[in-house]
Order: C-alpha cells, then structure tokens, then sequence
C-alpha cells in the first residue's frame, strides 16, 4: 500500500516541480533543521524548568507560557518543510523503518507536549518561582525531552538507512 | 602545504581511520552535532528575538501583555546603548511575564 502510495506521489506534478527545482529541497531540509532548533531548545527550557534544573527565577507557568508558543509555531514550520520533503522525495521517507519510527515518536511528543500545556495552563500557581513541580509534571517534561531528542536522532538516522 | 596535503594527512591518522571503518561513528558524530547546533541556535532565535517576531506576525496575544508591552516600547525608542546594557543582564530578569503570574 505505502508502495503504490509512493509510486503515485512521485508522479504527481507537485512531486516532479520539487524534483526539478534543485534549491527546494536543500532550502526545506535547511528551514527543517532551523525548526528542530526551535523545538529543541523551547523544550529543553521547559523541561528542564519542570524538572527544576534551571531557569528557577522563574515560575513553570511563565517559561511555559513564552516557549510553548514557539514550540507550536515550529511544530508547524516543521510540517510543512517535511511535507515537502516527502512529496518529493516519498520513497526515501515513507518506505523508511526510521522515518516510520520518527513519525510514532512525534506523536507520541506532540500528546506528551499539550499534556504539559494543559496542566501548567489549568494550573498557573504550579511550581511558582524557585519551586518543583507536580509528580505526574515531571514525569511528563522526562517523557517530553526523551521523545524531542530521539526524534532529532531519528530524523538524522533516515539518511543511513535504506 | 596544499589542501589535499593536509586533508591526506588527517585521513591517515588514526582517528580518521576508526572513524572510516565504523559503521557507527559517523552518523552518532554527525546527530550530535545537529542536536548541539539545535541548541545553540535555538537558544540565539527563541531567546535573543524573544517576542520581537511573535509581534511581526501579529501573535503577540501569545506572550502577555506585560511583555509584548515591554517590546512595543523597545521597539519605540530604540536605544543601541540600553540594549546592549540589556544583553548583559540575566536572561530572565527583564521578562514582564515574572510580574504578571
């Protein structure tokens, strides 16, 4: 199934205009990663907060409020820059077992990040400046920068298996 | 000494050689520098432009008011010598969002 659905979408002419044109997939791959630095480093300051790490002076509620924004706004960028390696480049994704993974673990990151989203949100007071933060918080933020960073390694790897 | 001189050179130290050989250590190399480089330039982007971007594309709803207020005056008057002072303070402290939760 994933083979034919390969086999048509790189026959499509939005496939054969992103094969054609030399820039578009290097420009995306290049925006790609600027987003995983977004994302990457978003998280990192959240976690680690959660997690009572760092960034202490201030409370979860608003080092998540200033870097939750951004994690969806380059969750976004990364869809689309990855739409667009995959359109035209299908068969070296999809049929991949790496990418297929990654795809998994980004759901997976994608529910860990809005479960945090909505227990600092429903609770704004959680873990006010120089305090730790709720059980079920931490174990969130560890499961988060896990799935983040194995995600980043993942979307590394496609390009040595196959 | 030319290029391909040193570049000949280094691919016959030792090193290079385990590098070449195993099947793992290029590619655990390479993740790790684009975690890092995420990092590093993650930090420079989410930190160093703050809300100034949330502002240009009009989602300054999403940071609170108290610092998309903060940027708008900054944006104002824009002073080269305040905000160099600024860049040398603490990375948090000059966040209104501290005083709004």
């Amino acid at each position: 199934m994933l083979e034919s659905l390969c086999a048509w979408l790189e026959k499509t002419p939005l496939s054969t205009g992103i094969q054609n044109v030399g820039w578009i997939i290097p420009v995306s791959q290049t925006v790609h990663i600027l987003g995983l630095a977004a994302i990457l480093f978003s998280a990192l300051s959240i976690d680690l907060r959660v997690l009572g790490v760092g960034g202490r002076r201030t409370s979860v509620a608003g080092i998540a409020d200033h870097f939750l924004p951004w994690i969806w706004i380059a969750v976004a960028l990364m869809a689309t820059t990855g739409a667009i390696l995959i359109i035209g480049e299908p068969r070296r994704d999809l049929l991949n077992p790496v990418f297929q993974t990654k795809m998994l673990l980004l759901i997976c990151a994608l529910l860990a990040t809005l479960g945090i989203q909505l227990i600092v949100r429903g609770a704004p007071s959680l873990g006010g400046p120089g305090g730790g933060a709720a059980w079920t918080l931490r174990m969130m933020a560890v499961l988060s920068l896990a799935l983040w960073f194995s995600i980043a390694i993942c979307g590394r790897l496609i390009a040595y298996f196959m | 000494m030319s290029i391909v001189s040193i570049a000949k050179w280094i691919e016959a130290t030792g090193p290079a050689r385990a590098i070449a050989q195993s099947t793992w250590m290029f590619p655990a190399a390479e993740t790790v520098h684009v975690i890092a480089i995420a990092v590093v330039v993650g930090s420079i982007a989410v930190l160093d432009l703050r809300g100034e971007v949330m502002v240009l594309v009009g989602s300054h709803h999403l940071v609170s008011d108290g610092f998309s207020r903060n940027v708008a005056s900054r944006r104002v008057d824009f002073d080269i010598k305040r905000d160099c002072a600024a860049l040398s303070e603490p990375l948090f402290s000059e966040m209104s969002f501290e005083a709004s939760h």
